[in-house]
């Protein structure tokens, strides 16, 4: 049987999952005669994992003691990517709407959205990304006050927005609420509501109340370089959940916040 | 202190995965942290860094053979090798 010969990039593809399944396969065999690149490949597998546990501020609360990482190299490390990915995300919008008009399958998904981001509003789903990934990385203040003092936490937001602000409860998605912030929007403050899974995958809800200038919007999609955004408008909020995660499970997030705000309990 | 052995080696693992990381280029560091951390397709850095996919494997080999003969503590063979 004919097959491709195995290129520096297909390992390097197997080590980050890349691969088919058929490849996978192919590569697996090649590797089975090679003891010397597989042990290179578990190297790089290592550090992948090993990079991971660097950067997961959750991974590195499940330790039990805090010798894990000097409190200030592990802030310098988190800064350095958050201020990475906020470059890519500030150069994303045009180079993902690039992305979808030449057929790349990657943002295929994207086409299929029933609605396409409108210019007037997509500037929420940005703001919303980028808040994102430069809070969401943090460890030691992900947000300004925790979910232990949620009471607090509701009657700062909701008087410094000017109207009654409350966290969604996403307990039942698998998401817990971790705490809020208060961030400076286009024209006042947007409240920035910060969630985990039991993996540590974060999510956050933002939301602004100045959207009065601008209509009513069904769900809209969007993604922002690796952050994927659900955005809505509503009267004068506005909101957007943004994460890591994909499509279809921010998409049931989003349901359930969306059906919470409509019938508040 | 009782508790720390069972992350201890693991903490020291990361300590020298953070010096390690130190070693590396700018170009190269970047490229593996978006592959690592963000999981980004390969054409998708290519694409956001504006460079050829080609330089993005290049240099996410080369990171990641420099991260390993440092994290051995061998010295790092440089990648210029000689192909007849």
């Amino acid at each position: 049987m004919n097959m491709l010969p195995i290129m520096e990039t297909d390992l390097h593809a197997y080590v980050d999952g890349k691969l088919s399944a058929a490849r996978r396969v192919e590569v697996d065999a090649y590797l089975a005669q090679r003891p010397s690149e597989a042990e290179r490949l578990r190297a790089y597998t290592a550090q992948n994992i090993e990079l991971r546990a660097l950067f997961d501020p959750v991974l590195e609360e499940t330790l039990p003691s805090r010798l894990t990482m000097p409190k200030k190299l592990a802030w310098q490390w988190r800064r350095l990517v958050a201020g990475l990915v906020i470059a890519l995300v500030s150069g994303a919008a045009g180079w993902s709407l690039h992305g979808t008009s030449s057929g790349n399958p990657q943002f295929a998904q994207a086409d299929a959205v029933r609605q396409r981001p409108a210019p007037y509003t997509s500037g929420l789903a940005h703001q919303a990304a980028v808040a994102h990934v430069v809070y969401s990385p943090e460890v030691t203040r992900p947000v300004e006050i925790g979910a232990d003092q949620e009471e607090q936490l509701v009657a700062w937001l909701s008087k410094r927005l000017g109207s009654t602000i409350r966290p969604p409860r996403l307990g039942k998605l698998g998401y817990e609420l971790i705490g809020g912030r208060l961030l400076p929007g286009a024209q006042g403050a947007v409240a920035q509501f910060m969630y985990h899974d039991s993996a540590g995958q974060r999510l956050t809800v933002y939301v602004t109340t100045d959207q009065s200038h601008n209509k009513d919007t069904g769900f809209r999609f969007v993604q922002e370089g690796p952050v994927n955004v659900f955005y809505w408008i509503d009267g004068k909020f506005g909101y957007a959940l943004s994460a890591g995660i994909d499509k279809g499970e921010l998409a049931r997030v989003a349901s359930a916040v969306y059906e919470q705000l409509e019938k508040p309990s | 202190m009782a508790e720390a052995h069972g992350s201890l080696s693991s903490a020291l693992e990361l300590r020298d995965m953070d010096t390690c990381l130190r070693q590396l280029s700018d170009e190269q560091r970047k490229i593996l942290l978006l592959v690592a951390l963000e999981e980004m397709s390969y054409d998708e850095i290519a694409q956001v860094l504006k460079i050829p996919v080609g330089t993005v494997m290049s240099r996410l080999s080369r990171a990641r053979e420099k991260l390993r003969a440092n994290m051995e503590g061998r010295p790092y063979a440089s990648a210029l090798k000689v192909i007849k």
